[in-house]
C-alpha cells in the first residue's frame, strides 16, 4: 500500500466504488457489488447537499491545537462559525478572502500572510491548509507556498487538496484531510514499540455526548486510549503508530485512517459496525476484548450494563411502531438494529451512501427486510418527502437537516445530533426520545399545519426514484 | 489584492444573495454551484444566525446542481438547464432565482443562455450573478435586490402609478442583521402610526406581490450603506427619491426625529407625530423610572464597546449614550464600508459624549477586532458570539447583538425603535445581573 505517495486521497468512488444515489431493492446494489460493478447513479435534480471542503472543516474542529486556513472567497469558511461552535475549545482559522483579481492572478500573497498571522499569533501546532474550488480549478500553486514557509517559519504545515467536485460524496473529504495528516506528519521511520496506548480509537464525527459514552466504556475496562482525530492532536497521531489496536467507531468515517496505521505501522484495524445497541455494543467491545486479550472483562461489563439498560427500557413498548430512519450508512444499520431491539419495526431507510464497505450489511439486511427499499441520499428531502407519503411511518429517526422535513410531512421525528445514541446509554436516550416523539405530537402538527412542503403536487405521484439515472460515461 | 481575515463575519456574495431570495416569500433559488455552497450558507449564515430557520424551500431543501468533475470540464451549461426544468417541476414557486457560485462562474457556463431559454418557455426564472469571489455578503444583497427588481418587470405589466404613503424599506440585510425580521416590523409599526405603509420586502407578510410595488413606493428609506446603490437605481429607473437615515433610530428621540425628517420628505399631519410623541414619551418615562433601581444597584453606566454592522451601531450607540448614560469607547463597524463612506460615520461617531473620545474603527478580522477593545479597557461588550473569547479574557459581560450570533435564538426581537429599545435595556440589564450573579464580577475593576 503505497497510498500515502500520492497528492492527495483517491475519491471514494474509486477506491471503494461508493454511490451517493439509489432507491431500489437492497438486492440489487449486492448483486452489482458482489460482481464488483457497483454502477454510478446521478441526480436529473437535486438539493443541497456536502461537499469534501464541509467534511474537512468539520473533522478539522475536532482536532485540537491546530490553526486552519481556509485557501478561497470569504463564503468557503462561512460553516466554521457553525462547527466551531461543537467543541471546547475553539481552533484559530481564517480565510484568504480570494477576490475576482486573485481568481485570475492567484492568491498566493494571502495565503502567506494568513498562515504567518495564525503563526505568530497562536504557534499551534500544525497547521492545515485547506484548498477550495477557485484553487482547484485555477490550479493554484500551494504547495511551493507551503514549502517555503515550513522553512522559513520552522512549522508543520499541511496542505489539503480539496476541490469540491472531483467526487460525488462530501465523505471524500475525510479521507483527503487524514491523507494529509498522515503523509506530512514527521513519523520517524520504522519506529514502533509497545509503548503506546493499547487502544487507537478512530472517531471523526462523533458528538460530544457519543464520545463521552464511548469514553466511559474504555474507562471500565481500563483501557487507555489513544482517540484521534477527534478530541485528538496531532500528537495523537504520532502515537497511534505504536498501539496495539485501532478501533474504529464509525467505519465508514475513519476507514481511511484505520487502513493507513495497518498497511504502514502494522497496527491491526478492527473494522466494526458501530457500537449501537445492547447487541452491537457487546459486538463492538468483544472485538476489542478478544483483541487485548480482555474477554473476562468484557463479559462482566456487558452482564453489568445489560441489565441497567434492561431495567431502564421495561417500561418502554413500542411493538408495532414503524420507524424510518435515515443516517449515514453504519449509523443508520445501527440505529435499525437498536430499534429492533427496542421492539419496533424499521419501516424504511435513507442511508449517505453504499461501498464496498457494507457488503456483508447489505447482506444481512436484504435477507432480513426483503420488503424493503434502500434509498440512498445526502439531504435530497424532497425523494424523502415522496417517500414518507407512500410509507407513512410512525416515527422518524435521522439528522435535524432531514428530521425537519419528516415533522413537516407531519411524521413525528426526532434528531440525534446532539444525542448520545452510542453505547449502552445510547439505547436509553433513543428508548426515552421516541417515547416522548410519539407521546407528544402537538408540535409537529402545529408544523404541519402551519407549513407546506415546497413540491409540486405531479411529483408525489411519480416514483420517488425519478430522478435518479445511471451515470453515462 | 484581497487580504486574509481571521474569523470572518463578512461571508461571500453569492450567500448574501442566497440568503436574500430566501426571505421573500414564494421564492426558490437555484443553486448552480459545486455541493458544498448551499450548506455553507445554512451552517454558517442560518443557523449562526440566531438559528433562522431553513423556511419554505431553504436549508436542505435548496435547489443545487452540484456540479461534478466533467461539468467543470466540459461546462456545466446543460446541467444547469437539466436542473431548471426539474426544479420547475418539483418545487413549487412564484419565481425561481438562479444563483451561480464560483466554480460556474469561473468555468463561463452560459448561464443567461439558459435562463433565457427557461424564460421563454413561459417559467418566471431569473438570474443573480453574485459568485463567491464576486464581492462580499453585502454585495450579494445589493446585487439580489437590485437583480430581482429589475428582472421582475419581465413578469409584470404591472402598474408604476404611486401608491400614496407606500414606502420601501432598504439596507436591512436579512441573515447578516441578526433582528432583520424584528426590525422591519417594527419600523412596519412606527410608520403605520404616521399612516405610511412600509414595503419591507423581506420576512413576515411580504411577497412576490410586495415586490412588484416597489416602483410605485413613494420614497425609498435607506437604513444602511448597503441600500444606497439600490435607492440610487431605484431613482434613475423610477424616478423614486430616497432618504439615507445615518444608522438605526433606536429611542424615543432618535425615532421622533428620523420621523420628523421623514415628514419633511413626505408630509402627513402634524397631530399624528404629536399624538405619536406624546404616548412613547409616556411609555418611556414610565419604564425610565422603573429601570432607576436597578441602574445604580448593579451600576449600568458602563464604558461601552459595539462591534457590528454600521447600520444598528450607529442607532444603538446613540441611544445609548444620549438616553442610557453609556459611554462608547469603542465603535467597530465591521461591515467592510467603502473609503468613500468611512469619513461621514466618522465623524457622527466620534464624539458622542463630552470628555470622552470614541474610537472608531472601521476591522473584520478578530485579531486586530480583540486588540482594539484590549487596548480600550471596556466594562461591557455589543458585539457578535465572535466576541465571546475576549470577553472572557477581559472577563466582562457580552450582549450578542451582531452576527454571528450562536447562543440565542431570534424570532422577532429587535433593538431599535420606540419598543425595541425598551427590549435593548432589558436584555443588556439582564446580560449585566446574570453576569454578577454568577459571580463572574469577583475581580471586575
Amino acid at each position: 500500500m503505497s497510498v500515502l505517495k500520492g497528492k492527495s486521497a483517491p475519491i471514494r468512488e474509486k477506491r471503494l466504488q461508493t454511490v451517493s444515489a439509489y432507491l431500489g431493492e437492497a438486492g440489487t446494489l449486492l448483486q452489482e457489488l458482489k460482481r464488483g460493478e457497483l454502477k454510478q447513479r446521478i441526480r436529473t435534480f437535486s438539493q443541497a447537499a456536502a461537499d469534501d471542503l464541509l467534511s474537512v472543516l468539520h473533522l478539522l474542529n475536532g482536532l485540537d491545537d491546530v490553526a486552519v486556513v481556509i485557501h478561497g472567497p470569504r463564503g468557503c469558511s462561512a460553516s466554521q462559525l457553525y462547527f466551531d461552535g461543537f467543541n471546547e475549545r475553539k481552533n484559530p482559522w481564517a480565510v484568504t478572502n480570494l477576490d475576482e483579481h486573485d481568481t485570475i492572478m492567484g492568491g498566493d500573497e494571502s495565503l502567506r500572510q494568513a498562515i504567518i498571522k495564525l503563526h505568530n499569533r497562536y504557534h499551534c501546532a500544525g497547521i492545515f491548509v485547506v484548498a477550495t474550488p477557485v484553487v482547484a480549478i485555477n490550479n493554484d500553486d500551494v504547495f511551493s507556498v507551503v514549502e517555503e514557509l515550513r522553512q522559513e517559519l520552522g512549522v508543520l504545515i499541511i496542505p489539503v487538496y480539496t476541490n469540491g467536485f472531483k467526487s460525488k460524496t462530501g465523505m471524500t473529504g475525510y479521507d483527503t484531510v487524514l491523507h494529509a495528516a498522515l503523509k506530512h506528519l514527521p513519523f520517524a521511520e520504522g519506529e514502533r514499540t509497545k509503548q503506546g496506548a493499547e487502544v487507537n480509537v478512530l472517531a471523526v464525527t462523533e458528538n460530544r455526548q457519543d464520545m463521552k459514552e464511548i469514553k466511559r466504556l474504555l474507562a471500565a475496562l481500563n483501557l487507555e486510549a489513544n482517540f484521534l482525530p477527534r478530541s485528538g492532536t496531532l500528537q495523537s497521531f504520532m502515537n497511534a503508530v505504536r498501539a496495539q489496536v485501532s478501533i474504529g467507531v464509525n467505519p465508514d468515517h475513519c476507514d481511511y485512517l484505520g487502513r493507513v496505521l495497518a498497511a504502514y505501522y502494522q497496527v491491526p484495524f478492527l473494522r466494526l459496525r458501530p457500537p449501537l445497541g445492547i447487541q452491537g455494543t457487546q459486538a463492538w467491545l468483544a472485538e476489542l476484548g478478544k483483541a487485548l486479550g480482555l474477554e473476562r472483562q468484557v463479559c462482566a461489563l456487558h452482564k453489568t450494563e445489560k441489565s441497567l439498560v434492561a431495567v431502564e427500557i421495561a417500561r418502554y413498548n413500542f411493538t408495532q411502531v414503524k420507524v424510518y430512519i435515515n443516517l449515514p450508512a453504519a449509523l443508520a444499520w445501527g440505529v435499525a438494529d437498536l430499534v429492533e431491539e427496542l421492539g419496533a419495526q424499521v419501516a424504511g431507510l435513507s442511508v449517505s451512501h453504499i461501498d464496498q464497505l457494507h457488503q456483508p450489511w447489505l447482506e444481512d439486511f436484504s435477507r432480513t427486510h426483503p420488503d424493503i427499499s434502500l434509498h440512498v441520499a445526502q439531504g435530497q428531502p424532497f425523494e424523502q418527502a415522496n417517500i414518507l407519503r407512500r410509507l407513512q411511518p410512525d416515527v422518524f429517526i435521522g439528522h435535524a437537516f432531514d428530521a425537519l422535513w419528516a415533522a413537516k410531512s407531519g411524521i413525528a421525528a426526532m434528531a440525534v445530533d446532539h444525542l448520545s445514541i452510542l453505547g449502552y446509554q445510547g439505547v436509553v436516550t433513543v428508548a426515552r426520545q421516541l417515547k416522548k416523539a410519539l407521546a407528544n405530537r402537538n408540535f409537529g402538527q402545529e408544523l404541519q399545519e402551519s407549513t407546506t412542503l415546497p413540491y409540486q403536487a405531479p411529483w408525489y405521484g411519480k416514483n420517488p426514484n425519478w430522478h435518479i439515472k445511471l451515470e453515462v460515461k | 489584492m484581497a487580504q486574509a481575515i481571521e474569523n470572518s463575519r463578512n461571508h461571500c456574495a453569492f450567500i448574501g444573495a442566497l440568503q436574500t431570495v430566501q426571505a421573500i416569500d414564494g421564492v426558490a433559488p437555484i443553486v448552480h454551484s459545486t455541493a458544498g455552497c448551499a450548506v455553507q450558507q445554512y451552517f454558517g449564515g442560518n443557523k449562526v444566525s440566531g438559528w433562522r430557520g431553513s423556511g419554505y424551500v431553504g436549508g436542505g431543501a435548496a435547489p443545487s446542481s452540484n456540479v461534478i468533475e466533467k461539468q467543470i470540464v466540459f461546462g456545466g451549461s446543460s446541467r444547469l438547464r437539466e436542473q431548471i426544468k426539474n426544479t420547475v417541476k418539483v418545487v413549487k414557486a412564484e419565481l425561481y432565482t438562479v444563483l451561480p457560485g464560483c466554480a460556474t462562474e469561473l468555468v463561463g457556463d452560459d448561464i443567461p443562455a439558459m435562463v433565457k431559454e427557461a424564460q421563454e418557455q413561459g417559467f418566471p426564472v431569473i438570474y443573480i450573478a453574485a459568485p463567491g469571489f464576486k464581492g462580499d455578503i453585502h454585495n450579494g444583497y445589493e446585487l439580489a435586490v437590485k437583480g430581482i427588481i429589475e428582472q421582475l418587470t419581465h413578469f409584470s405589466s404591472g402598474t408604476r402609478d404611486k401608491i400614496s404613503g407606500l414606502v420601501n424599506v432598504l439596507g436591512i440585510i436579512p441573515g447578516q442583521d441578526v433582528f432583520w425580521q424584528g426590525h422591519l416590523l417594527e419600523l412596519q409599526s412606527i410608520l403605520a402610526k404616521v399612516g405610511l405603509a412600509a414595503n419591507t420586502l423581506f420576512g413576515l407578510g411580504q411577497s412576490i406581490k410586495t415586490w412588484q410595488q416597489v416602483p410605485q413606493a413613494e420614497l425609498n428609506l435607506v437604513f444602511s450603506p448597503w441600500g444606497v446603490k439600490i435607492a440610487q437605481y431605484l431613482e434613475d429607473k423610477f424616478g423614486t427619491p430616497y432618504l439615507v437615515v445615518d444608522g438605526l433610530p433606536a429611542g424615543v428621540d432618535d425615532t421622533l426625529q428620523f420621523l420628523r425628517k421623514l415628514q419633511i420628505r413626505l408630509p402627513f399631519a402634524d397631530e399624528e407625530l404629536a399624538a405619536v410623541q406624546r404616548l412613547e414619551e409616556q411609555r418611556w418615562a414610565y419604564y425610565v423610572e422603573q429601570i432607576a433601581d436597578v441602574y445604580y444597584e448593579h451600576n449600568l453606566q458602563k464604558e461601552v464597546a459595539l462591534v457590528g454592522e454600521t447600520g444598528l451601531i450607529l442607532g444603538l450607540a446613540g441611544f445609548l449614550s444620549a438616553s442610557f448614560g453609556l459611554i462608547p469607547k469603542v465603535l467597530v463597524m465591521t461591515d467592510p464600508l467603502p473609503e468613500s463612506a468611512k469619513a461621514a460615520v466618522t465623524a457622527k461617531s466620534k464624539q458622542l459624549i463630552a470628555d470622552y473620545a470614541t474610537e472608531v474603527a472601521f476591522e473584520e478580522d478578530q485579531e486586530r477586532i480583540n486588540d482594539i477593545i484590549r487596548r480600550n479597557g471596556v466594562e461591557l461588550l455589543l458585539a457578535s458570539s465572535l466576541e465571546q473569547e475576549i470577553a472572557a479574557e477581559l472577563n466582562i459581560p457580552l450582549l450578542p447583538i451582531a452576527f454571528p450570533v450562536t447562543n440565542a435564538v431570534i424570532l422577532q426581537k429587535s433593538y431599535i425603535g420606540f419598543k425595541g429599545a425598551i427590549t435593548l435595556l432589558e436584555d443588556l440589564s439582564s446580560c449585566i445581573v446574570a453576569w454578577r450573579e454568577e459571580g463572574k464580577d469577583a475581580d471586575y475593576a
